[in-house]
């Protein structure tokens, strides 16, 4: 009977611990104890939470004074409200900026928040502040999206106005000749292209024209001359233009 | 009273039981006799409830056993107590409480009335204050008469005996079959004893029934049966082998036709 | 090929058949808890030999499990200098996967080992039968104690294998492997969550239900002697480690829906 009492025990024992360990592990690791800490609610306008989760924290300066109560969106003026849990003293001032971060390698965010003026007075629970948004690239996709649409409403607006027959056929024509243009100027441009390769190696009258920098020196002195004493000659043009020796030569 | 209808019964397709039809009275001291394997632990067992047959009726006392269901069989359970082949006695418990099983099952009694009751019980099987004792502690013989004293505690008014003296030396397998007939007498029960040993036969019955592939070939008291002209009998309550058997009948028509 | 088919059939048939009986059994005990009172006595000695005599074995399994599983953690995120998320990383692990599987699959084998041994036991030596003639039903007798047993310890037993094991990983990870320990800590607390610990404890309650139910399933349908309980000992510790291991994976992806990660 001893040892059904003494079995009795262990079991009682067990039991008792094995309660008292699911219990803390639940209690410990579901915060619950944070949840006791004094704090007061303050709520924060954002337009995009930008992934942020319940339970994110709040750091001011640095030091933890907060963790994010709840995330919903408000519908109706297109914003997330996100309600921000306070520790009781930790002396925000009502203008103080709010700003979503991220922080690590893990990708978590958390708020920061940017101490306000002195003048303001302290946040109080229930008060209703906008926090300053991210710049993140949805933002700036959300951008270029609006410029398309404001694109594509005037690419629209422009096939209306001219939507009858005849511009279109004119369009049309004009666009042929356009190509044919094009055409002639390719075939154009290949026979540039075979004296231009000629004038670069300063074959021609052209290429020693553009590769002899003693006939430009001559042409230079020429122009000079003109200028000076001949039919270019204008009043003063010994002191406005002076002798090309003393002009840096563009290289 | 028990009534046995053309109890059919076969495992696994091998017929064991095929058309098995037997009366048993009350008090009445019934050996069933037959070869091993011929299925007379089977028919223990369907009239025990442990078994349900393929085809056939089972009554007791006018109730049919055969369409009902394990926790049904309970009420009828309590009114049989069984000593199985190996006492079948739970090893987790001590004497105490194997004995005081259905009792302590029951919860009608109180401690002390079955403290008494268990004491009583252990004496009329002759194994006074051995409460304490573990199951692994005790001898065959002795489990087998914890296994009576378990089985007759609760007052059954039939006892089912399988094989009761069976792995005994014959001192003890004696001790046993008087106790049987003892309890028989002294709390007026049923018995039933399932058994291939004749002097245990003959000494705890008033009806010895013979069990034949599946059937009951012949039935009646004990010297009726020794008077039995059936060889199949004859051969089995003799002990003669059915080699021997079949060797002598060999040599008997070789006189013949000599 | 007609020979081919008969035996995939036949190893189809088998196996409903098993389900088949093992879903009876099962029904049995629900019926049996329902209605029948449950015995008391019983069940506090199935508590002490679940329970209280596994402990040893699951607190040992879980605390090197918890240490190794650090240690490897380490290596890994030391690569990338995320030393202190090896916290984090060991008790969530724990909490959801290892701890309960670890244990489920030691109280697997050492006690669906012993419970199939014991009931086949019993079966053999027509101690069950006994139980029956002495108008007791053994599922209420032998099966709805180990049942309220097992549920009751194996969730306990989880929860301190996983205690021990994050005990262990974290004086693992600050005396040998040198993490700092304010930050270790702090975010073990910030990225584990009640959840996990809860996923676990719900994982674990269900495999309570297979063990005994397998185990004792094997330990009733046992045949032959002392050979058939060797063999019904060893398939009730392969079929449950087996089932726990199949019904992780299918409890881990339902769970995921209704707790997310």
């Amino acid at each position: 009977m001893s040892s059904q009492t003494n079995i009795e025990r262990k079991v009682g024992l067990f039991v008792f611990l094995g309660i008292l360990v699911v219990c803390s592990l639940i209690i410990h690791f579901g915060k619950v104890g944070d949840r006791f800490r004094g704090g007061f609610p303050v709520q924060v306008e954002f337009g995009n939470a930008g992934g942020l989760v319940k339970g994110a924290q709040v750091l001011f300066a640095g030091v933890l004074v907060g963790k994010v109560d709840r995330i919903k969106l408000d519908s109706e003026n297109d914003k997330v409200m996100i309600e921000v849990d306070l520790f009781e003293g930790s002396g925000v001032r009502r203008d103080a900026r709010f700003m979503i971060k991220q922080s690590g390698l893990l990708g978590d965010k958390h708020i920061v928040i940017l101490q306000g003026s002195r003048s303001e007075p302290l946040l109080k629970a229930g008060d209703r502040i906008r926090g300053v948004d991210p710049f993140d690239f949805t933002d700036m996709a959300n951008q270029a999206g609006d410029t398309i649409r404001e694109l594509n409403k005037a690419i629209r607006k422009l096939s209306t106005e001219i939507g009858d027959k005849d511009a279109i056929g004119n369009i049309s024509k004009g666009i042929k000749s356009f190509t044919e243009l094009t055409e002639k100027l390719k075939t154009n441009s290949e026979r540039l292209d075979a004296i231009l390769r000629r004038v670069q190696k300063g074959n021609g009258t052209v290429g020693k024209l553009l590769t002899n920098d003693g006939l430009f020196e001559e042409m230079t002195k020429l122009v000079h001359n003109w200028r000076v004493y001949g039919i270019l000659h204008q009043e003063k043009s010994e002191q406005r233009y002076p002798s090309p020796r003393q002009t840096n030569r563009p290289q | 009273m028990i009534e046995i209808q053309q109890l059919c019964k076969s495992f696994k397709s091998v017929p064991v039981l095929q058309g098995v039809d037997l009366d048993i009275a009350d008090s009445e001291r019934l050996v069933i006799i037959g070869g091993s394997g011929c299925g007379k632990s089977v028919l223990l067992r369907h009239i025990a409830g442990l078994v349900k047959p393929d085809s056939g009726r089972l009554k007791i006392d006018g109730q049919d056993l055969t369409p009902l269901n394990e926790r049904a069989l309970n009420p009828i359970r309590r009114k049989i107590g069984v000593l199985f082949q190996g006492a079948a006695l739970f090893d987790s418990l001590d004497v105490f409480h194997n004995v005081a099983f259905s009792l302590l099952e029951e919860r009608t009694l109180g401690m002390p009335e079955i403290r008494q009751r268990v004491a009583e019980m252990l004496a009329a099987v002759g194994m006074s204050g051995q409460e304490g004792k573990k199951p692994a502690e005790l001898s065959g013989g002795m489990r087998k008469r914890i296994g009576l004293a378990r089985a007759l505690i609760h007052r059954p008014r039939i006892m089912l005996y399988d094989e009761p003296t069976t792995g005994l030396d014959p001192q003890i397998a004696d001790s046993i079959n008087r106790l049987i007939l003892k309890l028989a007498l002294e709390f007026n029960v049923t018995t039933i004893v399932v058994t291939h040993d004749m002097v245990s036969a003959y000494m705890v019955g008033n009806r010895i029934a013979m069990l034949h592939k599946g059937k009951i070939l012949v039935s009646g008291a004990p010297d009726q049966i020794q008077q039995c002209s059936n060889p199949i009998v004859q051969n089995f309550i003799h002990g003669v082998s059915e080699e021997a058997a079949a060797m002598k009948m060999s040599r008997r028509e070789n006189a013949s036709s000599t | 090929m007609t020979a081919f088919f008969e035996m995939a059939g036949r190893g189809v048939l088998g196996f409903v058949q098993y389900l088949g009986e093992v879903a009876l059994l099962s029904g049995d005990s629900f019926k049996s808890l329902a209605t029948q009172r449950l015995r008391w006595k019983e069940t506090v000695l199935q508590l002490h030999a679940i329970g209280v005599k596994s402990l040893p074995v699951v607190l040992l399994t879980g605390a090197f499990i918890g240490m190794v599983f650090a240690a490897q953690t380490y290596f890994q995120f030391h690569k990338v200098r995320m030393d202190t998320s090896t916290g984090p990383a060991v008790s969530i692990a724990l909490a959801r996967e290892l701890g309960p599987i670890i244990t489920s699959l030691m109280v697997a084998g050492r006690v669906g080992a012993a419970m199939a041994a014991e009931i086949g036991t019993m079966r053999v030596t027509e101690q069950i039968d006994a139980l029956r003639s002495l108008a007791v039903h053994p599922v209420d007798y032998l099966v709805a104690p180990r049942l309220i047993a097992m549920v009751i310890s194996l969730p306990l037993l989880t929860a301190m294998s996983v205690l021990t094991g994050i005990c262990c990983s974290w004086v693992v990870s600050i005396e040998v492997l040198g993490i700092d320990s304010a930050y270790y800590l702090h975010n073990m607390y910030k990225y584990t969550d009640a959840n996990d610990i809860n996923t676990g404890l719900i994982k674990v309650f269900l495999f309570s239900f297979i063990i005994v139910f397998v185990s004792c399933h094997k330990g009733m349908q046992c045949e032959g002697g002392a050979e058939g309980v060797g063999k019904a000992t060893t398939e009730a510790v392969v079929n449950s480690s087996i089932s726990i291991l199949i019904a992780n994976f299918f409890a881990t992806m339902l769970l995921s829906k209704i707790i997310p990660p």
